[in-house]
């Protein structure tokens, strides 16, 4: 019982940790797409 | 015994991490979705009359500023009522709000104040603005709260999308005192992280809107139709997004509408903010659930 239980909890733990890595991407592509929008929008103020 | 309580242990946390997980999945294709657009500030096609309700209760610090960029909205000034409701006041709110509606540039406003003696807090403010309101919305911004130019340009935008679906529709609230000390510091962090993350997730995925107290808008008819607020309830918007969503319709987020609002600076005060507010939000649930459908 404890055998599979570990197994299963090491699935599960591996699939949170690969969700980490895939939302840690895509807030950094948000991160990145905002700064671009911000940093267009100073430029053109200085204009 | 030992083994059954470790394997419980184990799915509640997984269950709340999956929770937590599908909220942030949900905010992050939200933002993905969202962080390529620039706000863009069109004429709209009709602009239907907007009364501003303003519950005040001993706000004299606050109340001229408010006022103000209330006046100084990004909208037709003809278009917009602005009723303040001094609640009760023993102070000043109702000296200094009607010498900024006295000022030269805001004669001719559509605005007054209103003194009130009545009970029912808050709700009850909302409940008497119903009766002598005569806008196609009801707009709420506390004595606390100044709104950013665009923040009614943008609610309304939003409900003209899809009014027959949208009777109400909100913005965000950003901490207006953020950098006073440690505590509205973390204050901010909270607010940021529930309405940028938690709210955006919840109407993405599920289309649910929660009215935040303040930043909002909703059709007057529509408000008479389901009672109103409910009297002395302490945290009236909780009951009315309960009693909106339970009629079939939504309460659209208008995400780019903003308002600065003033938050708790001694933790005490904090304190007391949250235990009323949990209190009275647990309230609202289970009278929900224990009332018959």
């Amino acid at each position: 019982m404890v055998a599979v239980f570990f197994w299963l909890a090491l699935a599960i733990t591996l699939v949170f940790f690969v969700m980490t890595l895939v939302l840690a991407v895509l807030q950094w592509v948000i991160y990145f797409r905002v700064e671009q929008i911000s940093l267009k929008a100073q430029k053109g103020g200085r204009h | 015994m030992q083994e059954f309580l470790m394997i419980i242990t184990l799915v509640s946390i997984w269950c709340s991490l999956l929770i937590a997980t599908v909220t942030l999945m949900g905010a992050v294709h939200f933002w993905l979705r969202h962080s390529q657009q620039t706000a863009a500030i069109t004429p709209l096609h009709r602009y239907p009359l907007i009364s501003i309700v303003v519950p005040a209760h001993n706000e004299e610090l606050v109340i001229a500023q408010t006022t103000k960029a209330i006046l100084e909205l990004n909208y037709p000034a003809d278009r917009v009522e602005l009723l303040i409701f001094a609640d009760n006041c023993s102070d000043q709110t109702i000296q200094r709000s009607r010498a900024v509606l006295q000022m030269l540039k805001y004669r001719g406003r559509q605005a007054k104040v209103i003194e009130r003696h009545g009970s029912g807090g808050k709700a009850g403010v909302l409940n008497d603005a119903l009766k002598v309101a005569r806008g196609e919305y009801i707009g709420v911004y506390d004595a606390d709260v100044v709104p950013e130019t665009n923040a009614l340009y943008f609610l309304v935008q939003k409900i003209l999308g899809d009014p027959a679906r949208y009777v109400a529709a909100y913005g965000r609230n950003k901490t207006r005192n953020a950098e006073q000390n440690f505590l509205t510091r973390c204050i901010n962090q909270e607010i940021v992280v529930t309405q940028r993350i938690h709210y955006c997730a919840l109407w993405h995925l599920f289309k649910i809107g929660l009215i935040p107290g303040t930043n909002f808008i909703i059709q007057k008819e529509y408000a008479l139709a389901i009672g109103g607020w409910e009297d002395g309830a302490l945290t009236e918007d909780t009951d009315l997004s309960f009693k909106v969503m339970q009629g079939g319709r939504l309460i659209a987020l208008t995400h780019n509408s903003e308002a600065f609002q003033q938050e708790p600076e001694k933790i005490r005060d904090y304190y007391y903010q949250r235990l009323r507010w949990a209190k009275e939000n647990y309230q609202v649930v289970l009278k929900k659930l224990l009332s018959p459908l």
